[in-house]
């Protein structure tokens, strides 16, 4: 299936299939390599509960639009969330159902260390037969550990993961939990929501000497400050109607933040005022799993669904750095020609909803079944992955005009 | 006496005689005789002889004879004649004569008398001297006593005036005290060098002073009612006070009594809002008919009252008078009733706004408008240098157009009503579904009704502001206006409300329950169907719009307003009940530990509760949207379950046969099944735009409960059991949703979607024999 909203002078995207289910994709940073050297590198992790596991390192040589790839076995189980340290692009954490039918816990969290030869490029190199990720440790906890951990983002000596409704935070050097904490919102003001809702997901933001988390609880989200004692929430949104499935900080503009869920809906939020959204997209016709900003420029973000869809949207009026006025009116022309097509072979209408400048850039369709993850390359801001739930991975690029519109 | 006549000769005496006698003919002059006359005896020309010789040529003998008899007897009785005349004239010489000689008789008896007559004269004369002489001296006395009498008589007047005054003031005529003072005014000030005169004068105008004091006390008496104040205003006058301090005066006092009236008409307005606040009905109100007549009976004839007297008494009867500014008089007239009308007008105004809308009352409420209007007229014309007219005009425009507002609220409030009882109907249709027989198509007929009546009927009751005999619709394009008025800001206006009121509820996030939701899109679809086109039509035909008037300009967009309200709602419909099925689904696969569990032996309850309420949303929908059509199936797929259950297998045999068993083996197999098959098959658009059909409508929101099974079965890992018994359960979906979908194709292959993910999510995947679901499924 084509594209819609791209001219045919775009590259066209690269499709690598996996062999199993896949939900995990994480970017790899690569910081401590040389500064003249960067890759575009994915770690992706397979979802299988019959045969072994894997893990992908993926790199993408935009010369010569190839990937080049490295295995590696992961024994422990099916993978449902895979995370790399911002500092060392050799520690990962991985949060996976055990393989073994008689189970004690539906989910662990696991620290692993990568060979240090990953550091260099993978183009010449034999990865047939896989090694197995070295374990360094395992985050345990009392109850079920939750599908996905956050690393410290700015220093990358701390993980973050979750239980049912609680918080913890862990050392990386001492391997011990420094701090938890119950996201409870009876104790609040706030609505009341069930008591059997658990936490869906977490975030850790960039700013304040990451000291804000968020965490996504049935259809809110509760912020906490670690560095405050008392259970109080730094902010609270009532955010989605349904489930709220992701959320994402702004790296660049400390109280900008974004939700999506299950109402089809991606929500754009300015903290201080955190009683309405600031923006409110609707743009996919089913769920929508995953939302990131784009790190370098944070007017882009990446919304992914399960209407198999990945979009890619540009918000200016909530950006840290509002461009727009240099925009030469004939391509924005043309890029809202291409946009119209997509909305309105989009099914849902978004009239209203947004600003002249708030808009989707493009609609990527290359994947034909649930797209449950998107991440942004660490390295390259024009380039971002795609992960279906069929094992396909979609690496794309925003639009050139885009691209120009926001460097000129 | 003289008798020289005598002596003459008879020729002489001829001639004489005939000057005398002056003959019938003119004597003809000289030289041109005619012929004719020297043969006529009569003419003086006559020639004996010509005519002696013409008649004894021309005649014979006989007629000579004849001739000269004729002429004897002529001349004999000519003689006769003569004779007689000379005799007669004798005698009245003979009488002339006697005559004076008598006359000369009584000539000297006369001089006798007459001398002495004068010699009497001179008696006369001289003793009427001596009278005179001994008179002359008494008669200078009797000149200076009747002199002094005069004097005495004005001073007398003079002196009893100051008493006569007060008298007449006592008496309160003062028009007579002021006369006698005028009267005596010229002489006080002529002889005021008198003391005592001065005196007078003073206490004279002390007296008028104090009448002037009383005057002005009168102006100040705020109980002075017109007539008063003029004569009073006519008295001070007369006391030659300045007209124009007068007449501010006069204004001044006429003020206080017309701001009373204002201040009546205050205290009425503000009873009628405390009345409109206080809901108890003792209290008796004052209509605005009668308020009108209170405001135009009291302040408007009370102001053209004042100003008919006021021109009567400063501008027409001082317009002679040169001293007198008369610009002067009519400025100071001018701002008077500005202000006045102007807080006149502020008070109407005030009163006209608090009047509610009342489709009973607004016929009053135009008399009333009616009323002023022409009240104003006549007081304009009363008062000449303005018009009021269209002040009053704009007063009718705005209180109009605040009636229109108000009834715009007035409907907006019965919708909100109509809406709250709509809710309540809904409620009770889903709490006692059995007993209640109203359906939703009655709720949406009732609300659809009540609207187009609401509107209905306020047009009918705006339309009497048309009325062809109202003052204020002649000369000016009110009614055209106020047409176009009611169309855009009452009818329009209130559709665009139920539209925006119904798009409220196109969010997820609304307060409405789904069926109210459904109820709307319902109502927004007829809109824009047959009630927009059909009340805008009324309203038009209603006011009897001029057929060179345009037609409701934005028809189309507020149809295509209502369309797409009506489109989004039943989205959000679709929405809303696939959400609550979703959770359901959600919350069942959530809660459940599928990785262990004992094999399955029924379905699952959670899926008969889904089937159910499909059927309850299909009943739902089907009252109020029609069937819609079906994707046209090959004719072997029989649509009944008997046909399923009999043969043993879906109608799509083959296909699903192929499907259910070849799971199992591997699963990169499946992968591949599945995504050659995806390529085939249409993408699936869960949330999508539905068509205004049952069918659509409900396949809208199986969809979406079948997509959220199958997200929520990959986030679970299944054991043997657990994959079974979702295999029992999605076989009964299967079996009962198809009918409500309109392609079955569809709930096939997403059902199938859902089957595979499972089998992919099981630790073991065997699947259970197709002959024991069945039996699991019918033995339910």
């Amino acid at each position: 299936m084509d594209s819609i909203g791209r001219s045919s002078e775009e590259e066209s995207p690269l499709i690598y299939g996996l062999e199993h289910q896949a939900r995990a994709l994480c970017s790899q940073t690569i910081s401590t390599i040389g500064a003249d050297v960067t890759f575009v590198r994915f770690l992706v992790g397979t979802q299988s509960l019959q045969t072994s596991n894997q893990v992908h390192l993926l790199e993408y040589s935009e010369e010569t639009n190839n990937l080049s790839k490295a295995f590696f076995k992961h024994d422990g189980g099916e993978i449902w969330s895979i995370n790399c340290c911002p500092k060392n692009p050799r520690l990962i954490t991985t949060c996976y159902s055990p393989t073994s039918s008689s189970r004690t816990r539906d989910c662990l969290c696991s620290l692993y260390e990568l060979p240090s030869d990953i550091v260099d490029s993978l183009a010449d190199k034999d990865y047939s037969t896989p090694p197995s990720l070295n374990k360094l440790c395992d985050f345990k906890s009392n109850s079920n550990v939750g599908r996905t951990s956050i690393w410290q983002p700015e220093d990358g000596n701390q993980l973050m993961t979750f239980e049912d409704r609680k918080i913890i935070l862990w050392d990386i050097e001492t391997k011990q939990s420094t701090w938890s904490t119950a996201i409870d919102p009876t104790s609040s003001t706030t609505k009341a929501s069930n008591k059997l809702t658990k936490i869906t997901t977490i975030r850790w933001s960039p700013h304040s000497n990451c000291s804000i988390i968020a965490a996504a609880l049935g259809n809110n989200v509760y912020a906490r400050d670690i560095r405050c004692k008392s259970s109080s929430f730094a902010f609270y949104l009532n955010a989605h109607s349904q489930q709220v499935r992701d959320v994402d900080f702004n790296p660049n503009a400390q109280y900008y933040m974004a939700t999506c869920g299950d109402d089809c809906e991606y929500k754009f939020w300015d903290v201080r005022n955190p009683t309405t959204p600031a923006i409110t997209m609707l743009n996919h016709s089913h769920w929508v799993w995953s939302i990131r900003y784009n790190q370098f420029h944070d007017q882009l973000v990446l919304t992914c669904s399960s209407d198999s869809r990945v979009n890619l949207t540009r918000i200016n009026s909530l950006a840290s750095q509002p461009f727009g006025q240099l925009v030469d009116p004939d391509e924005s022309d043309l890029s809202e020609v291409g946009d119209q097509s997509v909305i309105s072979n989009n099914t849902t209408s978004n009239t209203g909803q947004n600003k002249l400048e708030d808009e989707l850039i493009c609609s990527f369709e290359e994947h034909e079944d649930s797209v449950y993850a998107a991440e942004w390359s660490a390295s390259d801001p024009w380039i971002f992955a795609s992960l279906s739930y069929d094992g396909r991975l979609v690496i794309n690029k925003v639009p050139k005009k885009e691209k120009f519109s926001l460097l000129f | 006496m003289s008798s020289s006549g005598s002596g003459k000769t008879s020729r002489e005496k001829k001639f004489l005689l005939k000057e005398y006698y002056k003959p019938e003919e003119m004597i003809p002059e000289n030289g041109s005789i005619d012929i004719g006359d020297l043969f006529n005896v009569n003419s003086p020309d006559f020639n004996a002889d010509l005519y002696l010789s013409k008649l004894l040529k021309e005649c014979n003998i006989s007629q000579l004879m004849d001739k000269e008899d004729v002429l004897r007897r002529q001349i004999q009785s000519l003689d006769n004649e003569m004779q007689t005349l000379v005799y007669e004239n004798y005698n009245k010489f003979i009488n002339a004569t006697q005559t004076i000689k008598k006359m000369s008789n009584h000539f000297d008896k006369m001089e006798e008398q007459l001398a002495e007559l004068s010699s009497n004269m001179e008696k006369i004369t001289v003793s009427s001297e001596e009278i005179s002489k001994n008179l002359a001296t008494r008669r200078q006395d009797l000149s200076k006593l009747s002199a002094t009498d005069g004097v005495l008589k004005k001073l007398q007047f003079l002196f009893d005036l100051p008493p006569k005054m007060k008298t007449y003031i006592e008496e309160k005529k003062f028009d007579e005290a002021i006369a006698a003072y005028n009267q005596a005014v010229g002489t006080l000030s002529r002889y005021s060098h008198f003391p005592s005169i001065e005196a007078i004068d003073h206490e004279c105008e002390q007296i008028l002073d104090k009448l002037r004091q009383e005057l002005y006390n009168q102006l100040q008496d705020s109980d002075i009612n017109t007539q008063q104040l003029a004569i009073t205003i006519n008295l001070l006058l007369g006391l030659k006070e300045s007209p124009l301090q007068l007449s501010s005066a006069f204004l001044e006092t006429s003020k206080k009594a017309l701001n009373v009236n204002l201040a009546e008409l205050e205290k009425e307005t503000n009873n009628f809002i405390q009345q409109q606040k206080s809901t108890s009905e003792d209290i008796q109100k004052m209509d605005i008919l009668e308020y009108m007549d209170v405001a135009s009976n009291g302040f408007a004839s009370n102001l053209s009252a004042i100003i008919t007297s006021y021109k009567e008494i400063f501008i027409q009867k001082l317009a002679l008078n040169d001293s007198v500014d008369e610009n002067h008089l009519i400025d100071n007239l001018k701002t008077f009733v500005n202000t006045l009308m102007e807080s006149f007008f502020s008070q109407i105004k005030t009163r006209l706004s608090i009047e509610p809308f009342n489709t009973l009352e607004i016929a009053f409420f135009v008399r009333s408008l009616d009323r002023l209007y022409r009240r104003l007229q006549a007081l304009s014309n009363i008062f000449g240098y303005q018009n009021f007219t269209s002040d009053a005009f704009n007063i009718i425009w705005d209180s109009s157009a605040a009636q229109c507002s108000k009834a715009l609220e007035l409907s907006k409030t019965k919708f909100h009503e109509e809406l709250v009882n709509a809710r309540h109907a809904i409620v009770s249709l889903t709490s006692h579904e059995a007993e209640d027989k109203t359906s939703l198509s009655d709720i949406v007929v009732s609300l659809e009704t009540s609207l187009s009546e609401s509107i209905k009927n306020t047009v009918k009751s705006l339309s009497v502001f048309s009325a062809p005999d109202l003052s204020f619709l002649i000369k000016t394009n009110f009614r055209d206006d106020f047409i176009l008025d009611v169309r855009e800001k009452v009818v329009a206006s209130m559709l665009k409300h139920v539209i925006s009121l119904s798009s409220e509820h196109q969010r997820a996030n609304s307060s409405g329950t789904p069926l109210l939701v459904l109820l709307l899109s319902r109502l927004n679809l007829d809109l824009d169907l047959t009630m927009i086109s059909y009340l805008i039509n009324f309203t038009e035909e209603q006011l009897y719009i001029s057929r060179d008037m345009k037609p409701y300009p934005h028809l189309t967009e507020l149809k295509q307003a209502a369309k797409d309200c009506a489109q989004n709602l039943i989205n959000n419909y679709v929405r809303l009940e696939g959400h609550s099925l979703s959770q359901m689904i959600k919350k069942s696969i959530e809660t459940r530990d599928w990785s262990s569990g004992v094999e399955p032996r029924s379905v699952r309850s959670v899926m008969k509760r889904v089937v159910e309420d499909v059927s309850l949303i299909d009943s739902q929908v089907a009252q109020l949207y029609e069937e819609g059509s079906r994707t046209e199936r090959s004719s072997d797929s029989s649509r009944s379950r008997n046909a399923m259950s009999g043969i043993g297998l879906p109608s799509s045999r083959s296909y699903s046969r192929s499907n259910w068993s070849s799971y199992g083996a591997s699963t990169i197999d499946n992968s591949l099944i599945s995504n050659i098959q995806k390529l085939f098959g249409e993408r699936i658009e869960i949330f999508s735009l539905v068509e205004f059909s049952k069918l659509s409508i409900v396949t809208g929101i199986i969809k979406i409960g079948l997509k959220t099974f199958l997200e929520s079965v990959r986030l679970c890992t299944f054991s043997t059991f657990g994959l079974q018994q979702v295999q029992v359960d999605l076989y009964y979906l299967q079996t009962h949703l198809w009918r409500f979908v309109t392609d079955e194709n569809l709930v096939h292959s997403m059902i199938d979607e859902v089957l595979r993910s499972t089998i992919n999510r099981c630790v073991e995947p065997v699947l259970m024999e197709m002959s024991i679901i069945e039996r699991l499924c019918d033995g339910q």
